[in-house]
């Protein structure tokens, strides 16, 4: 018992007695109490499952969205005026359509040619002020 | 902070279960005492954290649970109450009890409502004056006084029916 101090030891030799009486069986079923939480328990874990099951895969189907939406409205890119000027590196092929050549032959000529003669065999670049070359157009429509 | 854990509600089933019925008796319905104990173990198990202190909170949603299934049930009379109540064994008779168990049954019965409640809860589910203060929704010091009272009106009753003590 707890604060007994206010209490008198007829009041505690009271509590005393009354507390070795012992409350009845009170009839519940120990294992289906057990069994009921369990069951409730693995009900807790499925729904947790499931919200995050529902929750990855509506952030998947909206990267999907976002991914599919930006890929049909992206901008073509304009023109930078006074940007750095692109170059397209061209072969000696299309310099001269006489010679036209399948561009795989192209470059085994040119390969053969570095290998013997050395870098000086590739062709100058043309270019003015500050070039940069590139093998292809960044843009179809570019 | 103790975990929730199947072993641990075994553990306060064990420790508890007895006196949270015998709660549930007098501030509800008897005969659903076993469903609102059973509740309120499972309801305790759905917590996603424990509470800070079990057995107040075991013995609070009692009283809850207890109160609401009773208020849904009002077409039942107080009489029809006492009279299952009656029925009802709340104490398992032994022999060395130092009181006679139907005697003071008979005497928890005549006691107020709110002083049955604070005996029991001071008595068998052994609980301390702010636990029962926290439980009831009363101070301290009203709980202290109540108390004494029903222990007055319990010893002045059980005068005559208290067996000799050695």
């Amino acid at each position: 018992m707890h604060e007994n101090d206010h209490l008198t030891p007829a009041e505690t030799e009271l509590e005393r007695a009354l507390g070795r009486l012992t409350p009845a069986d009170p009839g519940l079923d120990r294992d289906r109490l057990m069994f009921l939480a369990g069951q409730a328990a693995g009900r807790r874990e499925r729904r947790r499952w499931q919200a995050a099951v529902i929750g990855l895969a509506a952030a998947l189907a909206f990267a999907m969205g976002l991914a599919s939406w930006r890929t049909g409205h992206l901008p073509a890119t304009p023109p930078v005026p006074g940007g750095p000027a692109i170059v397209h590196q061209t072969s000696s092929a299309e310099e001269d359509p006489s010679s036209a050549v399948p561009p795989g032959m192209a470059y085994l000529r040119l390969r053969d040619a570095v290998l013997d003669e050395g870098l000086d065999a590739l062709p100058a670049v043309k270019s003015s002020g500050q070039a940069i070359p590139v093998r292809q157009p960044l843009l179809p429509g570019a | 902070m103790t975990e929730l854990s199947f072993t641990n509600l075994g553990r306060w089933y064990d420790e508890l279960g007895s006196s949270l019925a015998l709660y549930a008796r007098q501030v509800g319905d008897a005969h659903e005492a076993e469903d609102v104990v059973q509740e309120v173990f499972l309801r305790l198990m759905a917590q996603r954290r424990p509470p800070r202190d079990v057995k107040a909170w075991l013995f609070r949603s009692v009283r809850n649970e207890a109160i609401s299934r009773g208020r849904s049930r009002r077409r039942r009379t107080l009489r029809e109450r006492r009279q299952a109540l009656g029925r009802a064994e709340l104490f398992e008779p032994r022999a060395d009890d130092l009181i006679d168990a139907r005697a003071a049954q008979a005497v928890l019965e005549r006691l107020d409502a709110d002083q049955r409640e604070l005996v029991v809860l001071r008595i068998w589910a052994d609980m301390t004056l702010e636990q029962i203060a926290h439980t009831t929704g009363l101070s301290v010091p009203t709980v202290f006084r109540r108390y004494r009272s029903a222990l007055s009106t319990i010893r002045k009753e059980m005068q005559s029916c208290t067996k000799t003590t050695t």
